[in-house]
């Protein structure tokens, strides 16, 4: 059940409907047997997969939490074992016995792969993740273990952020399910508003330039040059309206409930570094990888061994940047693991292992050059070259996230530098690639008026400063943009009503 | 306290420590000077900072780290 299916409308209204009335006392359990069917609904048989992680991971935290350090050390390194075994089981069998091979075959084997037919279970990264999150959050002693089981499993599997997140914390999201919510409508209209814009960005700038970048990339051999710059820089914007979209759909649907997800995204292309883009898109990823990664490495008796000798042995700021460069690496090659089981998606995490590494390699001579040189970091122009810069950086990285795989990623690398023709901006070739002259017209006014927005909300409160506006002014809007998706929104043939890109994940 | 700050200053000479109190939620210091700043103080005051104190609020301001400090000497 897709969150842009005719379905999950009717399900999320009838759903709204008995959440503030007949069931106003049993909200809580509501949403559980309301969550339990969305899961059911993409296949009964993977409710058994979180059920599983969900009691390994309830139970190991009841444990741990009246264990002494050793015992709790154990029923730790169980949890880890158990809930990181059915996902690498699940996620990268077929990708490590395809590597296996491949490496035989370098050694003169002569051996087919061994592949399984294994259907991913719906959210199998999130809540694999949010399980080992809530689990070393017990063992550090942060939080209590929760005593209920059904209370734990609707923090694991509650709908909205079972399929893309974000990938909430235990403390944030539990003690929001308890206590009657009575219905309060400035919430409710709030969450509805949340929502259109969500199917905005999703359906009439994310869909329509995915017709345009599918046709580019999966048809590669037969393009060149500007084409692939510009399915490359309009990717970067599919890929966002699309997952910012689904996060505002889900965010909506959650605060019409009277309980609010954490934020997943803040207008990441206005980033003037990596670093900060990596701090505004996926945030609860970035931070998940912070908290609960970097910080685990970085701190390890290991690590600190290591770096003191490099301090004694190189110098302070050798020990330093060693330090920091390592956890780095790992946490990237970790997270373009988890985006993907192929190589490509490693490519990918390392591309942005060696930026984040080079920024804090380079972060002091550079400052110096641009003192040198007398740039005036302040200026707009300056801050312009930066963001662009970081919008191009990530862009390049995302031709590695989108290809097949990673012999088509360097071949599109390779006819992009080939032949550039420049000219194939005005002659009317962009429109052969599935958007005609309207409709790439269209999906860059949505690009416009999603950039004009995001400039908006970075100044102001837009969703409050839209509820203090006159009724008619806001009904206006609203009639605007419902239009908007039922007239621009694409459904044509090819349509998916489960294809968000961050599904898949 | 003094040599608390003394280290501190002398690590991020740009940073007025007296009047932030939001150093790691309010963006003046992300994880690698986190990193950074508990090495430093593990190595003047040696003391070992486990994961149950890496917290950003254990970490927003000279007075809050001392009391970490003060805690694991």
């Amino acid at each position: 059940m897709s969150f842009n299916s005719l379905v999950f409308l009717v399900f999320f209204s009838v759903l709204l409907i008995l959440y503030y009335t007949l069931f106003r006392r049993y909200q809580k359990q509501l949403l559980l047997v309301a969550s339990i069917c969305f899961y059911c609904f993409a296949g009964p048989q993977h409710i058994l997969y979180i059920l599983a992680a969900s009691g390994i991971t309830y139970f190991c935290a009841r444990k741990i939490a009246v264990s002494d350090k050793k015992r709790a050390a154990r029923f730790l390194k169980v949890d880890f074992l158990l809930i990181f075994g059915i996902f690498i089981f699940l996620r990268y069998f077929n990708f490590l016995s395809t590597t296996v091979c491949s490496f035989g075959h370098l050694w003169g084997a002569d051996s087919s792969p061994f592949l399984l037919k294994i259907i991913v279970p719906l959210g199998l990264s999130y809540y694999t993740l949010t399980n080992i999150g809530y689990v070393l959050d017990v063992y550090w002693k942060r939080i209590p273990a929760e005593e209920k089981f059904l209370s734990f499993l609707l923090f694991t599997i509650y709908f909205p952020h079972i399929v893309q997140g974000p990938i909430s914390r235990y403390h944030q999201l539990a003690p929001q399910f308890d206590g009657e919510k009575a219905f309060d409508y400035e919430r409710v209209t709030q969450g509805l508003q949340l929502m259109l814009w969500g199917y905005f960005k999703k359906m009439v700038i994310a869909d329509r330039l995915n017709i345009f970048v599918s046709r580019v990339f999966e048809e590669y051999q037969s393009h060149n040059g500007v084409i692939f710059a510009v399915a490359m820089l309009f990717y970067s914007v599919q890929i966002y309206a699309d997952f910012s979209g689904c996060m505002d759909i889900v965010g909506g649907v959650s605060e019409t409930f009277g309980i609010r997800l954490e934020k997943n995204f803040d207008h990441p292309y206005f980033s003037r570094t990596i670093p900060e883009f990596w701090r505004r898109w996926h945030i609860t990823l970035g931070a998940w990888f912070k908290d609960y990664v970097y910080y685990p490495i970085s701190i390890s008796g290991w690590m600190k061994k290591s770096s003191k000798y490099i301090r004694k042995s190189r110098g302070g700021r050798a020990g330093r940047m060693y330090m920091s460069c390592i956890p780095t690496i790992i946490v990237w090659l970790l997270t373009g693991l988890w985006h993907g089981s192929s190589w490509n998606f490693v490519l990918w995490g390392m591309f942005h292992a060696v930026l984040m590494t080079s920024g804090i390699l380079f972060a002091e001579p550079l400052q110096k050059i641009t003192r040198r040189l007398r740039i005036d970091t302040g200026a707009f122009s300056w801050k312009l070259f930066q963001m662009s810069r970081t919008f191009i950086l990530c862009s390049i990285g995302r031709v590695f996230f989108r290809a097949a795989d990673l012999s088509t990623a360097i071949g599109i690398f390779r006819r992009m530098f080939s032949q550039f023709g420049i000219w194939q901006l005005f002659d009317g070739s962009l429109y052969r690639y599935g958007l005609d002259r309207p409709n790439f017209i269209l999906a860059l006014l949505g690009i416009g008026l999603l950039w004009c927005v995001s400039m908006l909300q970075e100044h102001l409160p837009v969703r409050a400063t839209l509820a203090r506006q006159n009724i008619v002014f806001r009904w206006m809007i609203y009639y605007a943009a419902i239009f908007s998706i039922l007239i621009f929104g694409i459904y044509g043939p090819g349509y998916d009503a489960s294809a968000f890109i961050y599904n898949q994940f | 306290m003094e040599k608390l700050l003394e280290l501190l200053k002398e690590n991020y000479p740009d940073v007025d420590f007296t009047g932030n109190r939001s150093l790691v939620t309010g963006g003046t210091w992300d994880s690698v000077d986190v990193v950074n700043v508990i090495t430093e103080i593990e190595d003047a005051f040696g003391i070992s900072i486990s994961m149950e104190y890496v917290l950003p609020e254990n970490f927003d301001s000279v007075e809050k780290i001392w009391a970490m400090v003060r805690k694991l000497s």
